[in-house]
């Protein structure tokens, strides 16, 4: 064999392995994809006992019937200083000789509305003592309150008059007074003021003491407390029922209660006068329309009292009030104290008087909607490389599938959202409301298949979109005229599947 | 579940290229030393062969006997008619293998009437059975008329393994040489391997629920913590891990006529059992999805198609169990041939082989042309019928420069022409070889000359001269 042979074979092999095939894989970067698909997207199975796990206002019915109850214990309320403040007083101004061994002087509480108070106690405050002696000594003075004790200590107070103006604050915090002179008057200050050394002064010669009550609060008072308004302090709260978050308006009850529970230990007749407007999520302000609202309170110190007032549809707005969806309760108004005036009973308070006011909302789920706007927001929305391109998607169909349980009938409008601007939508009939019974209780399914045939503007809309806004519309059995309950079986399926042919360019 | 896909994706870039599955090539060409490997009892020419590390055998093989890939990836047909060409062509139970196979060390000696080997072998592989239904789902979609809605995969046969295999070999001659018998134990130490064990899948597939009747098993296994890609790699885990099995490999080789043989040998019988960094994944029953669940009081998140494929293969409710022990089997070779040399220089052989391997019996047939023209050169042609394709032809040479043996070769010379590429074989490596004085068919002094060294310009009357001695 020679060399020649061996060097044309292993050219020949060489020759053979340079001819790689040739390769084109360009070809399926312009592969047209035309898959067509049939894929079930939701599967929503919702019964209200799911809505009642979620939520703790909804209470059921021996007869299994819906019932969603608010309740608060206090709303909002007052406390002492509403019901019995003193206002600044003005100087109690004396002059005292000093060549007599002392003197009485008395003067009136100052108060406001009206007030005549016979018992106070004193929680904070103090007495000013001001002296004015304008002879070369000093002189030593007591003053005494004579209506008035410290735990039963006649409350009296030395103090040392320089030469010229001089002044002593005391606290008189526990101070028990008693303002009516023995049952004869009202608001009745008495003071003795002993003078224990004249400092030398000669016959005629006095001082100027100005006895001033500064900053008082009341710890406990007796007597009538004048008439006057105290407001109601305003404020808001979230009615927190999440079933309702997504409702905006029309829901019907056909027996809404709210109960008002007024409790207090205040002896003091108040007109209540309250304002309770409900906030709807779309911002819709509804008044409940309350009447004035007359609390007695109670007839001995150291009691509570309890006022209960029911509202209903016949004594309020609560039908409409309710209707509006409230999301957010709004609540202020103004209290007429002894709204008959001074009728000899004597008002009375302590240190922890309080009136406090709740509610109970009782909202038994007998209604009929009309109109009802359910809304529940989609985001997040990304279809992928389908939004890459026009007409990626050649057909599409929506095909729904519900099964209802619950009276209602609803049709649906999704709207689709691009950067926030709304840039279509489709209405579609969703499904049939349940037949009801006499009772207004659900006999059954109402199963309802609808199917939506997407046009090819409308698709590409839909897969530009990055959210989607489903607004339902309830109505109840009988157009929203019929009115029907709502029982803790109740559910709904709704199973959303879609047909799609693809035209897409990879 | 999605760690199985990743890792078997991962296994076939590795892979990039093969084991052969086939082996009439090897089975004839002697003058290799490594090809010893797919018969004990071959005919070793060699007194001793030492691989050179690393580049001793290399070997890889892509097998795609369904559909050209030529065809498919040619520019003759646009990028729907390719597929449309794939989807025509592949049948139930067709499949793609890759593998790769790289003697890492190999050594070979004579010792009297026998010849000992041993050696160290990196060997991986990817065994894709195409799974038609999904590729049709994937292509036409699901409510297509080419799929209407329902999707059927039985049984199928995918599997990525890699492993070591530490052997020793012994082969004997009797009988003068006409009669050996040779053995090989394998050692294996398992890398990295996943495949399906069970893969019954029947689904019906409407736009308001996919229903699914599922009975699918996936293994995973590996030398190294796949899972917590921050151990770092343990050397001595990958080489000598927990991951242990064994193999053996028979032959007999028996000259009935006077250069006329037959032979017979039985490879990779054996197992691996996977015992470290194991996962199973489980599905099995009936499962419905049915869409995305919007439960009252959810946030309304979004819907992307990534979500809704994590939500259906959520629905398949795949069970993870971590440290399960399996078995996995080798692909095992039964190969018979028979060989005639007319002359010294020049033989043909006929080879059967049979591959199994989990229940499959891939069969081969070839016929060679076996061509020693020189101690220092042979060139070998074969035809091969390699799982029904049957456009397979054969070369392969081997030069033996001194010592120093280079040889390649491919089962399909079509890879190089471009015109098929159902089958892609190519096998290469560089050896220390040193012949044994007692060669068969060489009379020491005549050829005393082409031994020591290749002939670099010869007159011709030299010429002349050797040809007469043929």
């Amino acid at each position: 064999m020679k060399v020649t042979t061996y060097l044309t074979t292993l050219l020949s092999a060489a020759v053979l392995l340079s001819c790689m095939p040739e390769i084109d894989t360009d070809k399926f970067t312009n592969y047209t994809y035309r898959g067509e698909w049939g894929i079930p997207l939701v599967n929503s199975r919702v019964s209200l006992q799911d809505v009642l796990a979620e939520d703790t206002l909804f209470t059921i019915d021996p007869d299994g019937g819906l019932r969603l109850i608010y309740e608060s214990d206090s709303v909002f309320g007052f406390a002492i200083d509403d019901f019995a403040a003193i206002p600044g007083q003005d100087p109690l101004e004396t002059t005292v000789p000093l060549d007599v061994p002392s003197l009485n002087v008395s003067t009136s509480l100052g108060t406001i509305g009206g007030a005549k108070f016979k018992q106070l106690r004193i929680r904070e405050g103090s007495l000013k003592l001001e002296v004015d002696n304008p002879t070369a000594n000093s002189v030593d003075l007591s003053v005494t309150i004579n209506n008035a004790d410290i735990s039963g200590q006649t409350f009296s107070i030395n103090l040392t008059a320089t030469p010229g103006i001089s002044s002593q604050t005391v606290d008189v915090a526990g101070l028990d007074i008693d303002l009516s002179n023995n049952g004869l008057t009202e608001n009745y200050l008495s003071f003795e003021i002993d003078i224990l050394s004249n400092g030398g002064a000669t016959a005629g010669q006095t001082v100027d003491l100005a006895l001033t009550y500064e900053e008082l609060l009341v710890g406990r008072a007796v007597g009538y407390f004048g008439q006057r308004t105290v407001a109601v302090p305003s404020g808001n709260f979230q009615l927190g029922v999440e079933a309702f978050e997504n409702f905006l308006n029309g829901l019907y009850l056909a027996d809404p209660t709210i109960e008002l529970v007024v409790s207090s230990n205040v002896g003091l007749p108040l007109q209540l006068d309250l304002d309770l407007d409900g906030v709807s999520t779309a911002g819709q302000l509804e008044s409940l329309g309350l009447a004035a609202i007359n609390i007695t309170g109670p007839s001995v110190i150291g009691n509570y009292d309890t006022t209960n007032i029911l509202i209903d549809r016949t004594t309020s707005n609560i039908v409409d009030f309710i209707a509006n969806v409230p999301n957010t309760i709004l609540y202020s108004g103004a209290g007429i104290m002894n709204p008959q005036g001074e009728t000899g009973t004597d008002n009375f308070i302590t240190a922890d008087g309080e009136m406090q006011v709740g509610l109970r909302i009782d909202l038994p789920l007998a209604l009929r909607t009309q109109n009802l706007i359910f809304q529940q927001e989609i985001g997040n929305l990304d279809f992928g490389g389908l939004t890459e391109q026009t007409d990626a998607v050649e057909e599409l169909t929506l095909k729904f599938h519900v099964e209802n349980e619950f009276p209602f009938d609803a049709d649906m409008k999704l709207q689709f959202y691009q950067n926030d601007v709304l840039t279509d939508s489709v209405l579609l009939d969703l499904f049939d409301a349940a037949p009801v019974d006499g009772n207004g209780r659900s006999t059954g399914y109402q199963i309802t298949d609808e199917d939506e045939v997407l046009s090819g503007d409308k698709i590409n809309r839909l897969l530009q979109a990055d959210r989607l806004v489903m607004t339902i519309t309830l109505n109840t059995t009988n157009n929203g005229n019929t009115t029907v309950k709502l029982y803790e079986d109740y559910d709904i399926l709704v199973q959303l599947g879609v047909d799609a042919k693809l035209n897409y360019d990879l | 579940m999605k760690k199985l896909v990743y890792t078997s994706a991962l296994s076939i870039i590795v892979a990039a290229g093969a084991v052969a599955q086939s082996n009439i090539t090897q089975y004839n060409f002697d003058r290799v030393g490594n090809f010893m490997l797919a018969n004990p009892a071959a005919y070793q020419p060699y007194r001793a062969v030492v691989g050179v590390p690393g580049i001793s055998a290399l070997a890889t093989t892509v097998h795609n006997p369904s559909f050209d890939l030529n065809v498919a990836l040619g520019p003759d047909l646009d990028g729907q008619e390719s597929v449309d060409y794939i989807l025509d062509n592949i049948q139930q139970g067709d499949r793609l293998l890759i593998g790769q196979s790289i003697d890492l060390m190999y050594v070979g000696f004579r010792t009297g009437n026998g010849f000992w080997s041993l050696g160290v072998q990196s060997k991986t592989y990817v065994n894709f059975e195409y799974p038609i239904d999904f590729i049709e789902l994937a292509v036409y979609g699901s409510a297509s008329d080419q799929v209407g809605g329902t999707l059927n995969m039985k049984d199928n046969f995918t599997e990525v393994n890699s492993y070591i295999n530490y052997h020793l070999g012994y082969q004997h001659e009797l009988m003068d040489g006409r009669l050996r018998v040779g053995g090989r134990f394998k050692w294996l130490q398992g890398v990295g391997h996943a495949s399906l064990a069970k893969s019954d899948l029947d689904a019906t597939l409407n736009s308001d629920e996919w229903t699914f009747n599922t009975d699918i098993e996936a293994n995973i296994g590996a030398a190294i913590d796949y899972q917590n890609t921050g151990a770092g790699l343990d050397p001595m885990g990958v080489l000598f891990g927990d991951n242990r099995g064994w193999a053996f490999d028979l032959g007999v080789s028996y000259e009935i006529l006077p250069r006329l043989e037959i032979s017979a040998a039985a490879t990779d019988i054996g197992s691996i059992t996977w015992k470290s960094n194991t996962t199973t994944y489980r599905s099995k029953g009936e499962f419905t999805w049915d869409g995305a669940d919007y439960n009252y009081g959810s946030e309304g998140g979004g819907i992307n198609g990534d979500s809704l494929l994590n939500d259906i293969i959520e629905a398949l409710e795949f069970q993870e169990t971590t440290g399960e022990t399996f078995t996995t089997s080798l692909p095992s070779n039964y190969t018979i041939g028979v060989r005639y040399d007319i002359t010294r220089k020049h033989g043909f052989a006929g080879t059967y082989q049979m591959n199994q391997w989990r229940g499959r019996t891939y069969q081969n047939f070839g016929v060679s042309y076996i061509g020693n023209w020189s101690k220092w050169f042979s060139f070998y042609a074969s035809y091969a019928l390699i799982e029904g394709d049957n456009t397979n032809i054969g070369v392969g040479f081997s030069a033996n420069l001194g010592p120093i043996q280079l040889y390649i070769m491919t089962d399909d010379i079509y890879l190089a022409t471009g015109e098929n590429l159902n089958h892609a074989n190519f096998r290469f490596g560089m050896n220390i070889a040193l012949y044994r004085k007692d060669l068969r068919g060489y009379d020491l002094e005549i050829e005393e000359v082409e031994v020591a060294s290749p002939p670099v310009q010869e007159n011709s009357d030299n010429s002349e001269s050797q040809e007469n001695n043929d």
